[in-house]
């Protein structure tokens, strides 16, 4: 008779629960090429950067949902991080309601350009982001953080770029004001690359 | 008592060795990307005749206990575990981490008052240990494992206290003990497990039955490269800025295809 004691952090259950989890670390592939994260995966450490501290931003405190009213899109937020190629990682495929936020840069509500991106489609299904690119200058975009609190951004600016030109600096590039950027592929999609042409980008700044 | 500890710091290499192992280890299936670890307690797969532990012969899978991984959960605990009767423990704790900052992997995985009634008959007394672990920990430099196996008793079966990674004792055709395994995976990740008892048939007098029996396994995939301080004052607020553009879509709703 099999006869063991409880899990740490799930009294009364089995130690066999966690046995599928060595199960659920596949590697998917993003837009049919990239490495994505083997994810839900738990937020990132608080410690894995800090930021210069101003006025206008608050604690780091690591994104825990995004809520877009204006499109309809919310969900939970994994940590993402870079692939062995530097390209950054991107929510599993297979899961496109997934959206996930760059952890090697500030969380939202820091001063900087907090990322999240999200799938626009994925498994012949309509991911987070399926209709970013409707979003307008003025909708407002919210994320709810580790500690509790919650930040409210208003979207600047929406731009459709070809991949081939992505705008690193603007996208990365250090801000003055907590800032967020909201990243999906758009465009046509190349079959011989398996990679989407454009990406859409969504430019909002906190809103005071 | 008899109190062995042995404590043996195998770097990546004995690399024949290793691949012989890898290809009859069921562990050697639990592999790691970079950034990726794992650990568990104990896994058996056995058969044993009957006569072994009690009258029936017995069959027994039991999956990964006390089972972590770097994807979550990344610590697991378990009190008073036995398996089927094969092996018992008072403790089993594992954990499995990879540090986002510096990129690397550290697993663990260890078991407390270790009794192995399955071997009694071969030892001539329950063979017993108050430690079994083992770890792993990849950085930039590369991948190192090693095990403790703290006054561990087999009686007859023989003794595994050296300083060598994959030292193995036993009785041919029935069983092979092998402590300290260091198996390297394909991947490019190490296994480490403490102790690997293998049951080897069941035609020879005094055999046990067939299967294998893993011992505080610990699993480490390479280090991620990232950037390991945090930013200064006036340094980037991305610290380290991603190449090229997201890849988010797989194409299955596009609308416009370019052949």
């Amino acid at each position: 008779m099999l006869s063991t004691g409880t899990a740490r952090d799930r009294p009364g259950r089995s130690i066999r629960w966690v046995v599928g989890v060595l199960l659920a670390g596949v590697c998917l592939a993003g837009c049919g090429g990239g490495t994505s994260a083997s994810a839900p995966a738990p937020a990132a450490s608080t410690s894995a950067a800090t930021s210069t501290q101003q006025s206008a931003g608050a604690a780091r405190s690591v994104p825990t949902w995004i809520d877009i009213p204006s499109i309809d899109a919310r969900s939970s937020l994994i940590g993402l991080g870079l692939n062995p190629d530097k390209s950054v990682q991107v929510p599993p495929v297979d899961k496109p309601q997934q959206a996930g936020w760059y952890e090697y840069g500030p969380t939202p509500g820091q001063v900087g350009p907090a990322v999240i991106l999200g799938h626009i489609d994925g498994d012949h299904q309509e991911g987070i982001f399926w209709r970013l690119h409707e979003v307008k200058p003025g909708d407002a975009v919210t994320v709810g953080r580790q500690d509790g609190s919650t930040v409210t951004f208003t979207v600047s600016k929406v731009d459709q770029v070809p991949k081939d030109t992505f705008p690193t600096s603007a996208v990365y590039g250090n801000t003055t004001d907590p800032e967020l950027r909201l990243i999906t592929c758009s465009g046509a999609f190349d079959a011989t690359t398996g990679h989407y042409l454009d990406n859409v980008i969504v430019y909002a700044t906190k809103t005071n | 008592m008899r109190n062995t500890v042995l404590r043996t710091g195998g770097v990546i290499g004995v690399a024949a060795a290793a691949v012989l192992l890898a290809s009859v280890t069921p562990a050697a299936a639990t592999t790691a990307g970079p950034g990726e670890g794992s650990a568990y307690g104990a896994d058996a797969s056995v058969s044993l005749l009957s006569g072994v532990l009690g009258q029936d012969a017995l069959s027994v899978r039991t999956g990964e206990l006390g089972a972590s991984n770097t994807a979550g959960p990344n610590s697991a605990s378990a009190v008073d575990a036995t398996l089927k009767g094969l092996v018992s423990a008072k403790a089993i704790t594992s954990s499995a981490n990879h540090d986002t900052a510096s990129g690397d992997v550290t697993a663990k995985a260890e078991l407390v008052q270790v009794a192995l009634p399955v071997l009694a008959a071969l030892a001539g007394r329950t063979p017993t240990a108050s430690v079994i672990s083992s770890q792993c920990h990849a950085t930039a430099a590369g991948i190192t494992g090693s095990s403790d196996l703290a006054d561990l008793d087999l009686g007859r079966i023989g003794d595994v206290a050296a300083a060598t990674p994959n030292l193995t004792v036993g009785i041919p055709g029935v069983l092979q003990v092998t402590a300290d395994e260091q198996i390297h995976n394909a991947d490019g990740s190490l296994t480490v497990n403490a102790l690997d008892i293998k049951l080897l048939g069941g035609q020879l007098t005094g055999a046990l039955g067939t299967g294998d029996i893993v011992l505080a396994s610990s699993t480490c995939g390479p280090a991620t490269a990232v950037a390991t301080t945090p930013p200064a004052p006036g340094a980037p607020e991305v610290s380290v800025v991603p190449a090229g553009a997201p890849e988010t879509g797989d194409g299955s709703l596009a609308t416009v295809i370019v052949h």
